[in-house]
């Protein structure tokens, strides 16, 4: 026959069990799982800590960068090309060059540009048509001023032939680029 | 003699005895084990607990400094250097790509022949990678047009050159051409290919044409021979 005494210490052994495996085990399990969200957690807070480091840095970078200079990196690509002050530039380019201006005009946006994998995108070409008369330094002079332009107007085409009194006519194509929106940030947009 | 064991009022230690005291002591030891298994579950219990409760409170404190990070992180000023090294990087890009056709026109200078003369040139850029020339050209002897060739292929600048549309006129050998009056002539196409690496532009200053309409002259070759002006002289010996 079991005495109490047994008996009470087969319930505190059967209690003891039955707490580690309803209480202690399932707690620790739970706190293992909160001791990974927490390891989560802390690497996150770690990677944001560290984006927002680099951005500050990159801000203060920036900011750091002259306005002249960034004034010339906008002149370079702008958002925007404004087709009549190009063709007014190129007016005076001819006049600077010497040759005689005939015709200029604004041929259109090319917006198909090469949809590459280039995370940065692909600025947005634009072309303009120049006719020009003149002796072959005069559109030497032309191509070299062209060439030292504060933005880029890219000779595409060149078509040189002689004309009459031993002129030369030159018809140009000539691309200049505006901003195009990263890939980045059209996917930022969305 | 008497007994003196029966007499004795002190009892005997017998073997029952000891067998009694061993079964004391396994259950003192089973007692121990119960009484030290429900305390340590019991401490334990409480120590996981607290312990639990801890965590938790740990786990709340990393979620609010996340949150306070990601409050912190400042949007506007991400899409301002985004746009900004966009910007950048597009605007490399092309410099990269940029190419002089002053220096196209300072390698036809160099690599072409007195006795020989343009009458007309198309210069067309491919891919940012190549420019074509057709350059139609005229000269007065077959030889020229070899030698013409021979040094298109022998310069640093030229990719390839191909003669195309050869045509000849005044060839006549029984006749001599200062007699006839006619002067001999052959004309061809020469397809020139030229590398955008091979003709960079090197930046010397910048032209700011627009707004102030300030100018700054430059000019980064000398500009001297004209291709398009026949020369009388001829010097393949020289060359």
């Amino acid at each position: 026959m079991i005495t109490k005494g047994l008996f009470i210490q087969i319930l505190m052994l059967v209690t003891s069990v039955a707490i580690v495996i309803t209480f202690i085990q399932p707690k620790f399990t739970e706190i293992t799982e909160v001791q990974d969200n927490i390891a989560t957690y802390q690497q996150k807070r770690t990677e944001v800590l560290s984006v927002n480091s680099k951005l500050a840095s990159l801000t203060s970078r920036l900011e750091g960068v002259s306005s002249n200079d960034q004034r010339r990196l906008f002149d370079y690509l702008p958002d925007k090309v404004d087709s009549i002050s190009v063709i007014r530039d190129l007016y005076l380019i001819s006049n600077q060059a010497g040759v005689f201006y005939k015709d200029a005009n604004f041929a259109g946006e090319d917006k198909t540009i090469e949809e590459s994998e280039n995370p940065f995108g692909n600025p947005v070409k634009h072309t303009f048509e120049l006719s020009v008369e003149g002796n072959y330094n005069q559109i030497k002079k032309l191509l070299s001023l062209l060439e030292s332009n504060n933005y880029p107007l890219e000779v595409h085409d060149l078509n040189i032939a002689k004309i009459e009194g031993g002129f030369l006519s030159a018809n140009i194509s000539l691309v200049t680029y505006a901003y195009g929106k990263s890939n980045n940030d059209k996917a930022n947009r969305i | 003699m008497t007994d003196l064991s029966n007499g004795s009022f002190i009892p005997r230690q017998g073997p029952v005895k000891k067998r009694r005291r061993s079964a004391s002591k396994k259950v003192y030891f089973f007692s121990l084990v119960c009484y030290v298994a429900f305390l340590a579950t019991l401490l334990g219990s409480a120590g996981v607990y607290f312990y639990g409760e801890l965590v938790d409170r740990q786990l709340d404190e990393e979620v609010v400094a996340l949150n306070s990070e990601i409050s912190s992180f400042n949007e506007i000023n991400m899409q301002r250097v985004q746009e900004f090294d966009t910007r950048l990087q597009q605007a490399y890009d092309r410099l990269n790509k940029s190419a002089s056709i002053v220096s196209i026109f300072s390698s036809l200078e160099a690599a072409t022949i007195n006795t020989v003369s343009l009458n007309s040139l198309s210069i067309e850029r491919e891919n940012d990678e190549v420019f074509n020339l057709a350059a139609n050209i005229n000269t007065d002897s077959f030889d020229s047009t070899i030698f013409q060739r021979e040094i298109y292929e022998g310069s640093d600048t030229i990719d390839s050159v191909s003669i195309e549309g050869l045509q000849s006129s005044g060839l006549n050998a029984s006749v001599s051409t200062e007699d006839s009056g006619l002067e001999s002539e052959i004309s061809f196409i020469a397809e020139i290919k030229i590398p955008l690496d091979a003709v960079p532009y090197v930046s010397t200053s910048v032209i700011r044409v627009a707004p102030e309409f300030e100018v700054e002259e430059t000019s980064p070759l000398p500009i001297e021979a004209d291709l398009f002006e026949e020369s009388t002289e001829v010097n393949q010996d020289e060359i």
